[in-house]
This record gives structure tokens, C-alpha cells and sequence, in this order.
């Protein structure tokens, strides 16, 4: 009988535990967070990035030289690079102490990633490579390469209003074929033809169309390639900076085309944990070489960073009747830099890894940050999910009939714990090991020995007698 | 009976959701971090962030001494507004910190006609005795096997560091100061660097060319940074 309460008692006490911990919350509870997607919307279905979601902050004034990538042609224009140059001739005149040597200047001659630590929606410019900028605080701000920095001085690099960051491409086999591109933004194959080994620097984030003649044992044979230029990004940054990109095609690629193929090759920066300790450098992928299935592209940006993708096909991109494959509607990425070659379209390939707002974008210019609000991303607070009453949304159904439909109800039935934001933060702070330092000097002995005495060093004796005090 | 099988088993479960909670690790990774700055950052970024974190605020125009080293027969000259004049065998010059410098190196042995343009990026400072700055300027060494490197398509970093006096290792100086220490490609040379001592300069080889447009050509000489030529005292 005793027995048989005490286990009750026992069981009330467990099913009081239980109860406890589940009223007070203390049962551990596995977190599930929204996608990643959903977190830069302020809210279902309303577009534009969420509140509290920011970019990157600004490191400062140190890192003022954001690139201003604008679209080559303005940069460049002509009259506005003398108007420029003029001025800062002119500012240098004024003050030549600080226009030569100032230590403002080093706010001009910065690297295109510091611009992406400034700003961190900006893609084009964030990915600029390694060049120096003019000043200017954002990709959007135009203008003249002159500006006041906050601590004064002229930031004026060499009277250029703009920069395009550059990628140099080396075309190393087979030796003697002749490599044309388009040189002047005509669609055409204009230029002079590089004689394989040949580099040339191409402008970063630009698809170029390519054509090959004089190929070495195979007379008559024309091809038109297409190389994609990646943006530089932090991890190939330097490699662009001091490397040129080795596009190579090889007799296998050739056969490969000529029978029928497509081939296309990625041409990567491996990480370092895919480098081996005696391979260094760059990697290449290509697809007739992969096991069938396997994209190469998406092989290569697990493996690394992409620098270029070489596609290669059979088609007569010049045949009379053709739309020169999309060539002639060159214009989209502005004409071209004089000696530069002319894009036929941006890069499909954002450069910065991936995952950004602007990733696999094809139609937004290079040069607009992530996602403008009515620009490129819907309306700041429009609703762009399809609603059955009102508009935007699916036309009512059967379709002809007038608006029937009175009244639309959604439960939201989702588990939903969001916690309110927190108000006081405490964080304890200990270091491993401790500071110990040694007790400070408290008491200083000093015994001095003279081992050899030599002459007396005592007070002469005329200077032992009383002085007269004036 | 009955009762208590169905409570036992409430605690049950529950111990159990215990030991499916997440444990951090398994999200989180491997301890040790990313390090902020990394040795193949583009040129000119350590060097910045370096700055603009308030390491290190050297005179608005301090040129550090650095002196250049190379294979017997390499010459090095520093651009001079694009332009690059005859080359040096031992070329000294003083290099303002947090600035990118372009220089081109000529007379590789055994590779005639070839040409190399690496980069000095000055990230910190030496404080040698008062006066002697130019007797104790910062050593730049590329060797041979690093030229050959670069010309076979390769990006050499090289990370000059100022050994910490309390953990410095006891290594024999080559003809040309300091030996370099191997790295291999998974480690990231800035970091050894940082481990053994005070990073003040990065050089970086690769076998990029000039480039021929105009427009290009102050990107690729980093914004022609000012420096100052160090004349040595003829013997």
C-alpha cells in the first residue's frame, strides 16, 4: 500500500517536471530559419531588400576610391577626360606639394576591391579587379576623376575620369593561327589578327566573340568561338593583376568541334585545398574531357574561381543570311574602348562567387548595383505574388466571364516564433591566457665599484672654500 | 501502470529530443577561424585595411628604404610615370608605405629578351637607427627559380616580414639577405609571415605585359605612386 503511493507520488513529481519544462520553455527546440532568400524581403511577397538588412559598412575614407565603373563610352568621352585633366593640372599648379607627393593620393591609387568593401551592392564595381579609380564614394557617382576628400588635399590620380578593369588574355596554341575580334563595336571581325602566341587585354565581365582562321593543319577551317570574361573577384584579383589568362585550343578541342561536338572549357583558379603542393597556377576543365553529366562550369566554380569559359562550336557565325549570331546587336555594353575589344554581351558569370542579387542576371546592365527597386527588382512594396481579386495576379476563371469572386481567404497555419529584438546585449570577455605582467619597479639599488681608483676624483680643494653668493 | 509507461515514455522522448538538439560544431565547422586578410588578396588591399584599421599611421611622407636583388645579371628599374629607364643590378629606392608599385625586371640568365613587371605592395615600415635608414633598407630578393616561375604562367607571392626578435630562428643569410622560406600553395604565406614576425612588404611575380592602350596603363602602374631614388655612394 505504501509502496504504491510512493510510486505515485514519484509519477506526479515526473509528470510535474515535464510540465514545467515545457512551460517554461526550456526543452531545446531546433531552430529552423527562413531561406536565405526569404531573410532579404521585408516581408512575403513584397519585394525590395528587408529593413535591417544592410551592406557592408564603409571602411572609411581610407577606402574612398570606389571605381567608377561607367559605361565605357561616357567615361571615356574625350572632351570630358581633358576637362579633368585640365583641373587637375590646374589643382597641382595651386598646391603642387600636395598633388605630387601628398599622402591623400593614396586614397586615388587603390585596388577595385576596395570598392567592394565600401559597397557592398554594388556588383559590377565591387568586382572591378585591381585598377586604380578615380574618387567618388559609389559605382553610380559619374563625372570628373576630382574630388575633396575629407581630409583635405586633391585626390587626383592622372586626370582620368574612369577605369575599366582589364583581364589580359594570352592565346598560346597552336602557334601561327590568326585570332580576330571585334574591334570597333561594328559586329564585325574587324581588328588586325593576333598571331597566336598573342595577348591582348580585353575588358573583365564581357562575352567576346572570337574568330579563328589559319589554324595549322587544318587549311579552310574557320571557327568562332566565344570567350566569357569573369569579373575579377577578391580570390583572382591578384592573380589578374600580375597574370595574363592562357586560352588554349588544342587539336583534340578541334576535332572534337569538327565532328560535331560542343566544347567548352573552364579556365579556373583552383582553391587552395584543389592545389596540390607542386601544382600551382591555374586549372582548365573541359567538358569532352568530364564524365557525362557533369557541368563543367559548375565543376569548376566548386573547385575555384572562374576566369573564362571558352565555348566552341561549329557555326558559321559569317554565313550570308545569318544574324551573325547575336553579334550585330552589339551596343548593350557601350562601344568600345579604343584598342580594346568590343563585347557582344556581359558576361553571364558573376565574378564575385555567386549568390548575389546580381548572380546569372543576363539582361541587367554590369554597372547597376544588385537590385534596384524598379529597375531591375520589382517596385519597392509592390506586391508581385499573383492574387485572385485585383491586380497584380492571374486573370480571374473562366476567363470572359465578368469578376465573380468576392472574397479570398489564406490561413497561415505555420509554426511561427519570431523573437523581438533584443534590447541589452552582455557579453563576458576572457582571454586565454591572462594578461601577467611583472610587478612595476619599486626600489632601486645601485653600487658602484671603480676596481682601479686612479687619480682622486674628489672636489678640488680651491672649491672646497666658501663662495661668494652675488 | 499504464500511466507511469506513458510518462516514462514522455521522458523518454523528451531525453531524446535533448540529444537530437544541434550541436554548434556540426554547423560551424572546424575551429581557427578565416583570417581577415589573406596573402592572395589583390594587390594594395593588406596594405589599406592595414591602414585604414589604425595599425599604423606613418608620416604623411616617409619613403622606406628597399633595396633589390635579384639573379647575377638581373636589372630593375621602377616606373616613372609609365615609362621605365635602364635598369639596376642592385637598385635601392625609397618606397612610400601603403602604395603598389610597379617595377620591371630584365637580364633574367637564360631567358633572353624576357621581361617581368611584378609588384612591391609597402605595408609597413622599419625604424632603423636615426640616419641610417639607407643603410638598413628592406632586402627584395627574387631568385631565380621564382622568375622562371612567373614565366611559366605562375603568380609567386613573396611576403617580407621583420623577424620578432624573441622567437626569430637562427638561419644562415644567403649573398642576398635573408633566405626565404618555402610555403607550400595550401598555406597562406601571409600568415606564416604574421606567426614569424611584422609583415612590412609584398611581392608578387607574375608575367603580366604592359598593357598598349593609354587608358589601361594607369591601372597597371597603380596610380604612378611617388618614390624616391636612393643614390649609392660611388666606392
Amino acid at each position: 500500500m505504501t509502496g504504491e503511493k510512493m510510486k505515485r507520488i514519484v509519477t506526479h513529481l515526473a509528470l510535474t517536471a515535464t510540465t514545467a519544462f515545457i512551460a517554461s520553455g526550456c526543452v531545446p527546440v531546433r531552430h529552423n530559419m527562413p531561406p536565405e532568400q526569404r531573410m532579404m524581403q521585408p516581408g512575403p511577397g513584397v519585394g525590395g531588400p528587408g529593413p535591417g538588412v544592410l551592406g557592408p559598412s564603409s571602411y572609411g575614407p581610407m577606402m574612398g576610391a570606389a571605381e567608377k565603373a561607367d559605361s565605357a563610352g561616357q567615361a571615356l568621352a574625350s572632351s570630358e577626360q581633358e576637362k579633368s585633366k585640365s583641373t587637375g593640372d590646374k589643382l597641382a599648379g595651386d598646391n603642387p606639394a600636395i598633388a605630387q607627393v601628398g599622402y591623400d593620393q593614396v586614397d586615388v591609387q587603390t585596388a577595385g576591391f576596395r570598392a567592394m568593401l565600401q559597397d557592398g551592392g554594388a556588383a559590377d564595381c565591387n568586382c572591378g579587379g585591381h585598377g586604380t579609380a578615380g574618387a567618388g564614394s559609389s559605382c553610380l557617382t559619374g563625372g570628373g576623376g576630382q574630388s575633396i576628400p575629407p581630409g583635405g588635399g586633391v585626390m587626383m590620380a592622372s586626370g582620368m575620369p574612369g577605369m575599366v578593369s582589364t583581364a589580359q588574355v594570352t592565346f598560346g596554341t597552336p602557334d601561327g593561327m590568326h585570332v580576330r575580334y571585334d574591334a570597333t563595336g561594328a559586329g564585325m571581325f574587324d581588328s588586325e589578327p593576333l598571331v597566336v602566341p598573342a595577348r591582348q587585354n580585353f575588358p573583365q565581365g564581357g562575352l567576346y566573340r572570337l574568330k579563328l582562321t589559319n589554324i595549322p593543319s587544318r587549311p579552310g577551317v574557320e571557327l568562332y568561338p566565344t570567350v566569357e570574361l569573369a569579373y575579377a573577384n577578391p580570390r583572382t584579383g591578384a592573380y589578374l593583376a600580375h597574370n595574363s589568362v592562357p586560352l588554349q585550343f588544342s587539336e583534340e578541342d578541334f576535332d572534337q568541334v569538327l565532328t560535331g561536338n560542343f566544347v567548352t572549357k573552364v579556365i579556373y583558379l583552383p582553391d587552395p585545398e584543389f592545389q596540390g603542393p607542386a601544382i600551382a597556377g591555374i586549372d582548365t576543365l573541359v567538358s569532352t574531357r568530364l564524365d557525362p553529366g557533369i557541368d563543367p562550369i559548375v565543376e569548376a566554380d566548386r573547385r575555384g574561381s572562374i576566369l573564362a569559359i571558352i565555348r566552341l562550336g561549329d557555326k558559321d557565325i559569317e554565313m550570308a543570311g545569318g544574324n551573325l549570331g547575336g553579334i550585330a546587336s552589339s551596343g548593350m555594353m557601350g562601344p568600345p574602348i579604343t584598342g580594346l575589344p568590343s563585347p557582344f554581351a556581359p558576361a553571364m558569370t558573376d565574378g564575385c562567387g555567386g549568390g548575389g542579387p546580381n548572380a546569372g542576371k543576363v539582361g541587367a546592365p554590369p554597372n547597376l548595383p544588385g537590385m534596384v527597386a524598379g529597375v531591375n527588382a520589382p517596385q519597392y512594396g509592390m506586391p508581385y505574388t499573383g492574387t485572385p481579386i485585383g491586380l497584380p495576379g492571374p486573370p480571374h476563371i473562366p476567363l470572359g466571364s465578368p469578376a465573380g469572386l468576392k472574397s479570398h481567404t489564406i490561413r497561415n497555419h505555420t509554426a511561427m516564433h519570431m523573437p523581438q529584438p533584443v534590447e541589452n546585449v552582455k557579453i563576458d570577455v576572457r582571454q586565454q591566457p591572462g594578461m601577467s605582467y611583472p610587478n612595476p619597479v619599486s626600489r632601486i639599488k645601485v653600487t658602484e665599484q671603480n676596481i682601479h681608483p686612479g687619480v682622486p676624483n674628489a672636489r678640488p680643494l680651491y672649491d672646497q672654500q666658501s663662495q661668494r653668493v652675488y | 501502470m499504464s500511466r507511469t509507461s506513458v510518462l516514462l515514455l514522455l521522458v523518454i522522448s523528451a531525453a531524446a529530443s535533448i540529444t537530437q538538439a544541434a550541436d554548434p560544431r556540426e554547423i560551424l565547422g572546424a575551429p581557427g577561424g578565416h583570417a581577415l586578410l589573406t596573402g592572395d588578396m589583390p594587390a594594395g588591399v593588406v596594405a589599406a585595411t592595414r591602414q585604414s584599421m589604425g595599425y599604423q599611421q606613418p608620416p604623411p611622407t616617409y619613403y622606406q628604404p628597399v633595396e633589390f636583388h635579384g639573379p647575377e645579371g638581373v636589372r630593375f628599374s621602377l616606373a616613372q610615370y609609365g615609362s621605365f629607364e635602364e635598369g639596376e643590378s642592385n637598385l635601392m629606392a625609397g618606397l612610400m608605405i601603403g602604395q603598389v608599385y610597379r617595377f620591371r625586371v630584365t637580364g633574367i640568365p637564360q631567358q633572353a629578351g624576357a621581361e617581368l613587371y611584378p609588384t612591391i605592395e609597402m605595408v609597413d615600415r622599419t625604424y632603423p637607427p636615426p640616419g641610417l635608414a639607407t643603410s638598413y633598407p628592406i632586402p627584395i630578393n627574387l631568385d631565380q627559380n621564382d622568375l622562371i616561375a612567373a614565366l611559366e604562367g605562375r603568380l609567386v607571392t613573396r611576403v617580407i616580414y621583420l623577424e620578432d626578435p624573441q622567437t626569430a630562428t637562427p638561419l644562415p643569410e644567403g649573398p642576398n639577405g635573408p633566405a626565404a622560406i618555402d610555403v607550400p600553395e595550401y598555406q597562406d604565406p601571409l600568415e606564416i609571415a604574421d606567426l614569424r614576425g611584422r609583415t612590412v612588404a609584398i611581392l608578387r611575380i607574375g608575367s603580366l605585359a604592359p598593357p598598349r592602350a593609354e587608358v589601361l596603363q594607369s591601372q597597371f602602374f597603380f596610380g604612378h605612386p611617388s618614390w624616391a631614388p636612393i643614390f649609392k655612394p660611388q666606392p
